[in-house]
């Protein structure tokens, strides 16, 4: 589990401001990508299977993002 | 068997799917190719890094790099996941009462053609170069009734086989049917 993102210099703050507006944004599309696929494919389990893959290999990465986040120091 | 009841919106209860079509593995193919070459301009960036600016991989820059490196690695997956949904709801139906051309233009511009056998007037295949022509795919063009209306099929598998089903069909047509569409011109 990764510690709670503390801010503890100006400059830190920035970098976690841009980093999450960043996430956001990669969030909003993915959701939008995966509303997409899930609303309009024709074959369900196909949809479901690869949005789950997605999820679980994003999480991993948003994951291993913030770790490395964390462990910038300024 | 498809399942004829979600294939696409108002489809007729006593309407045959003759053919469901996605465009050729090689349109999808080609973007994927697009796509690796972003991954190999990191991989690439990672080696270049380590062999020619060796201070970038240590502290603090490692951090910074590590980080850039994940967030890239997301958006490497975000793209792949959205070519390979471009490409799967790219789609085209042929039943025994019209056609059907659904194609997604991105994430959230979807339009649904479809067009009646009756007011066909010529189907043309055309395969255009060297990679379609060993692989056999291509545009389907049908010039409709209407003066200035073409239906296309983009880049799909057999374009040859699709024209010569589309006017069978046609030919199969009951001739009140085909009189209209002539009565209309």
């Amino acid at each position: 589990m990764n510690p709670v993102y503390q801010p503890n210099s100006i400059g830190h703050s920035i970098l976690a401001v841009i980093f999450y507006l960043v996430m956001a944004g990669f969030m909003l599309y993915s959701m939008l990508a995966l509303y997409a696929l899930l609303k309009y494919g024709r074959n369900t389990i196909l949809c479901i299977i690869v949005a789950i893959f997605y999820l679980i290999l994003t999480a991993s990465l948003y994951s291993a993002a913030v770790f490395n986040l964390n462990l910038i120091k300024f | 068997m498809p399942n004829i009841k979600s294939l696409f919106p108002g489809q007729q209860e006593n309407e045959k799917i003759c053919m469901v079509l996605r465009p050729h593995w090689m349109v999808f193919f080609l973007k994927f190719v697009a796509w690796l070459m972003f991954l190999v301009i990191l991989l690439g960036a990672d080696w270049a890094i380590g062999k020619y600016l060796p201070i970038l991989k240590t502290e603090p820059y490692l951090d910074y790099f590590n980080l850039f490196k994940t967030i890239y690695f997301m958006f490497l997956a975000l793209g792949l996941l959205i070519i390979w949904i471009m490409y799967y709801l790219d789609i085209q139906i042929i039943t025994d009462q019209r056609v059907v051309d659904i194609t997604q233009g991105s994430l959230l511009h979807r339009t649904i053609s479809e067009l009646h056998l009756s007011r066909i007037e010529d189907v043309t295949a055309e395969v255009n170069g060297l990679l379609p022509t060993f692989l056999d795919y291509g545009n389907v063009y049908i010039q409709t009734a209407a003066e200035t209306e073409r239906f296309t099929f983009d880049r799909v598998p057999s374009p040859a086989r699709i024209e010569k089903m589309i006017l069978d069909l046609y030919e199969q047509l009951p001739d009140h049917e085909k009189l209209k569409s002539d009565l209309e011109k």
